[in-house]
This record gives structure tokens, C-alpha cells and sequence, in this order.
């Protein structure tokens, strides 16, 4: 689903020892900033433009990340990779298409489970203002609430303070993260699947500095899983010129 | 609810982000169906060129520029409600081996892909060689650094070698996108590693915009590889687009 099956070929030994990290459609964007600083900062290269494409609307550019003079397209929905194949990395840059949008979560789910990724992260976002006032008055830290599948224990031994329910968003549940997209289905299906999962959902509002917002979700993420050093500074992809 | 209430309402938080409280669990159903209309054209054995014309102002230059062609068929995105009108992309074909789709009115971009995915498949017996995409922007929309040239142009990773001149042409600058139906076209090549250019038109948007002015933009499409065999000459495709539009005579040479 995310690759085509010669692509799934290529990569079928590596990815029981592979980490997913995917972002959300989320308030803010916050989740597809976070990818952006990610393959920016962490040199990985574009293995595949994905057949997912088709379930997303259509969007094509110029590379992201590569300076001009590349002829490198960027689509809607696009898979990175390092080169030690340790990290598949999806940047999704438009939204749904209303009525793809179950066959995109059922997919998904059925694709990491065929694939035996070993541990998937979601990165994703929900409006603040909806929260509870305890959320309200938190730390920067604790506004990146962190939720661990079942199987997630194990697979992110370094994560702490972290909630192991998503509620979907309701109008009328104090608890629920509304504006977090794909988050809490994804969640709990792959909880059900038994797959290690972590989600990083950081609590923001339009309109704010969400590229802060977006910087805290990686430096989190670089605590829980080593991606570089800490004090090199996250690369900022040529798209962002505008922001 | 009308009048003042003072009391605070609840209301869907939006995001630019699109529809992030949407429902993954249930499956919506599809506001509109795409067809093929007559069902069963007759294919060309082999397809050369795909050119694909979107928006006014490509339809205006092809309209001008096409040598002869036969109807062959249209593909249909029609509402499931009645009374809602459908949009079409004419289908013709030339006896060379040379395919033109025009859509002069923008699709749902929901259902771009499924529209590409049928011009490819249903009108050639394999996949067209090459595929020329043409559309417009006003150059309000042009983001980053001030574009430098009224076309840029856009191809896919396999564009390579097949397209001479290609390189001599303005490329589109980050962070500038293309979406719609010409983004489904560009993707579906890339997917299927087909050789395909996009070639843009930026047009000042005056309030009435420059159609003919835009639409002669495209002229600079005939120096990509064999792209002029399919189109009149230059004196003849300005001859037409001033019939076609004789409130414009201060724009002919």
C-alpha cells in the first residue's frame, strides 16, 4: 500500500529491525513539519513516490529538500528511507480524498502488519483549546502528550508519562483530541494488531508558531529514539523559505 | 439560529490543515461517479503523444493549435444529485497516433486521479509514450522568488532525453505546487515511470484575464521534442486565436 511490491521486495529484509514514522493531517500541520525536519536533518534519500497517492488529493512540486537544479518531483505522498534501512520515513503533503479515507486506514494497517515493521510512530498534533484546563496549564514538555500501544513498552523503553488510550474526538468528552486526523483510528487498530506504536500528539492551535511546535515533537522523538546528535541543529527544508 | 442569544455556541474548530476531525471509521460514499461516454471507444493502436489541455486558457490554445482530429468519446465526473451538472473531458484522437483531452471546466480534484486513470487506460492499447500536460496560474499565486519567464514546466523523473529542449526551459521553483487534474496526470506518470512534462502559463490577473495572451504562452510547447508535428504552424495558430476572440485585436501583431 505504501510501496509497490517490487519496492516491498527491497526492503522486506530490513524492516522487521525498521522504524515507521508517519505524520498526521493534523491542526497546524504540525505532524508533516515534524517529517520535514526530519528528512532534512537526517539525510535520508526518496525510495519511492507511493501508490497512496491515488487515495490522497493530487499534488506535485519541485524535491522539498534538494536545491534547484534538481529535477527530483515531490507527490503527495512520499517514502524516505537512510541508508542503513533502520528508518522508513512517510511525508504526506495534501489531505484525504473524502471517501478514501477508510481504504486508506484499513490499508495501512493490513500493510504494517504484512511487513512486520517492528515499531511504527505517529506524529501528530490536537487543538489546545479543546483540552482540559490541566492541559492548559502545562509544561512545554508535557504539551506533547505521548500515548504507547500495548506492545509499545518494550519496543520505546526510554518513554515515560505516556497514556496508553487515544479517545476519538467528541464534542461532549473531555478527553477526546480533536483536530488529530488519523490519530486516534490508527492507534487503536494497531493496538488491537498487538504492534508496537508511539504517538507523539503536541497540543497547539492554529495560527501560532507551529514550526516551535513541530522543533518540540523531533527534539521529543530524538530523546526516545537517537535520531542525531543533540546539539546539531535541526535542517530547515528549502520549502519552508516562505514561512 | 437568528438573533441575539448570548450564550456561547459550540462550533467545529477548522484547520488548514483540511478536515481533521473527519471519521475514518465509516465509509463515505462517493458524491460523484466517473465514466466513459460512449462506454466502449474505439483505441488507437498506439498512442504517441498524450497532449492534455486544463483550464480555459490551454483549451483556447489547443483549440487554436490542433490539427484534425475525431471525437472519440468523453469522460463524465457526474453528480449523484440530479441536478447538478457534470463536467467533461473531451476525448480526441488523430489518425498519427496523437490523443487530446480537453477540460476547459476545473474537475473535483477528488476525483482527478480516477479521471487520469481512465484517459490513460481506455483510449490507446498501451500506454501513450509521451504525455504533455498544459495549464495556467495567475502569477499572484507564484510563490518564492518572482517567476522569470510567463511558463515554467515540470516533468517526470523518465521526462529525460525524450523531451529535447526540456532543459532549456524555466523549471518550477520551490515551494511552488501544481494541483488539480494536471498533478493527478504528472503523478500517474510518475507512478507508472511514463515520460511527461507539465508547462504552466502564468498570466497577470487583471480582473479579465489575458486569455489570448496566456493561451499564445503555450506556443513554446512546439520546441518540446516532436510536439510541433501534432500543432499548426505559429502564423496560422495566431490567425485562429484572433477569430477566436476578435474583441482582443490589440493583442495580433
Amino acid at each position: 500500500m505504501l510501496l509497490t511490491s517490487d519496492d516491498e521486495a527491497s526492503l522486506s529484509n530490513y524492516a522487521p529491525n525498521m522504524t515507521l514514522i508517519l505524520p498526521a493531517i493534523s491542526v497546524g500541520n504540525v505532524g508533516q513539519l515534524a517529517v520535514d525536519l526530519l528528512i532534512s536533518s537526517l539525510d535520508l534519500e526518496l525510495i519511492a513516490h507511493s501508490p497512496a497517492n491515488k487515495l490522497t488529493l493530487p499534488l506535485v512540486g519541485p524535491s522539498a529538500y534538494i536545491q534547484p537544479g534538481s529535477k527530483q518531483l515531490s507527490t503527495a505522498v512520499e517514502v524516505y528511507s537512510n541508508k542503513e534501512k533502520t528508518l522508513l520515513v512517510v511525508q504526506q503533503r495534501s489531505d484525504f480524498i473524502s471517501h478514501a479515507r477508510k481504504e486508506f486506514l484499513d490499508s495501512l494497517v493490513e500493510w504494517i502488519v504484512k511487513m512486520k515493521i517492528k515499531r511504527v510512530v505517529l506524529l501528530s498534533s490536537a487543538f489546545l483549546s479543546s483540552q482540559l484546563d490541566s492541559f492548559l496549564q502545562c509544561s512545554e514538555v508535557e504539551k506533547t502528550r505521548r500515548f504507547l500501544s500495548k506492545a509499545g513498552s518494550a519496543a520505546f523503553p526510554s518513554v515515560d508519562n505516556f497514556e496508553q488510550q487515544m479517545v476519538s474526538s467528541r464534542f461532549d468528552d473531555p478527553k477526546s483530541l480533536r483536530g488529530a486526523g488519523i490519530s486516534t483510528s490508527l492507534f487503536q487498530r494497531l493496538d488491537e494488531r498487538n504492534v508496537a506504536m508511539l504517538a507523539l500528539v503536541r497540543l497547539c492551535n492554529e495560527g501560532e508558531d507551529n514550526v516551535a511546535d513541530a522543533v518540540a515533537v523531533v527534539n521529543l522523538l530524538n530523546d526516545v529514539i537517537s535520531l542525531k546528535p543533540v546539539d546539531k541543529e535541526w535542517k530547515r527544508p528549502i520549502s519552508w523559505m516562505d514561512l | 439560529m437568528s438573533g441575539p442569544t448570548f450564550f456561547g455556541e459550540v462550533l467545529p474548530l477548522n484547520s488548514r490543515a483540511g478536515d481533521v476531525d473527519a471519521d475514518f471509521e465509516t465509509e463515505e460514499p462517493a458524491n460523484f461517479s466517473v465514466s466513459v461516454d460512449p462506454e466502449m471507444p474505439k483505441k488507437l493502436d498506439s498512442c504517441k503523444l498524450l497532449l492534455l489541455a486544463h483550464g480555459e486558457h490551454a483549451c483556447c490554445y489547443i483549440k487554436a493549435a490542433k490539427m484534425e482530429t475525431n471525437h472519440v468519446a468523453d469522460i463524465v465526473v457526474a453528480s449523484t444529485f440530479e441536478s447538478a451538472g457534470a463536467y467533461r473531458l473531451v476525448i480526441e484522437s488523430s489518425s498519427s497516433g496523437y490523443l487530446l483531452a480537453l477540460c476547459q471546466r476545473e474537475i473535483p480534484s477528488e476525483y482527478a486521479y480516477e479521471v487520469i486513470e481512465l484517459l490513460m487506460t481506455s483510449f490507446t492499447a498501451s500506454p501513450p509514450e509521451k504525455c504533455l500536460i498544459l495549464c495556467s496560474k495567475a502569477t499572484v499565486l507564484h510563490r518564492g522568488e518572482a517567476a522569470k519567464s510567463n511558463i515554467s514546466i515540470l516533468s517526470s523523473t523518465n521526462a529525460g532525453s525524450d523531451w529535447s529542449s526540456v532543459t532549456s526551459m524555466p523549471y518550477l521553483t520551490t515551494p511552488n505546487t501544481i494541483d488539480g487534474l494536471p498533478a493527478a496526470a504528472l503523478t500517474f506518470c510518475e507512478l507508472h515511470k511514463m515520460s511527461a512534462v507539465v508547462m504552466t502559463s502564468w498570466y497577470q490577473s487583471t480582473g479579465h484575464s489575458d486569455l489570448v495572451q496566456a493561451a499564445r504562452s503555450f506556443d513554446a510547447a512546439r520546441k518540446l521534442s516532436t510536439v510541433g508535428d501534432y500543432l499548426l504552424t505559429s502564423s496560422a495558430v495566431s490567425e485562429n486565436l484572433a477569430k477566436l476572440h476578435p474583441k482582443n485585436p490589440q493583442y495580433f501583431a
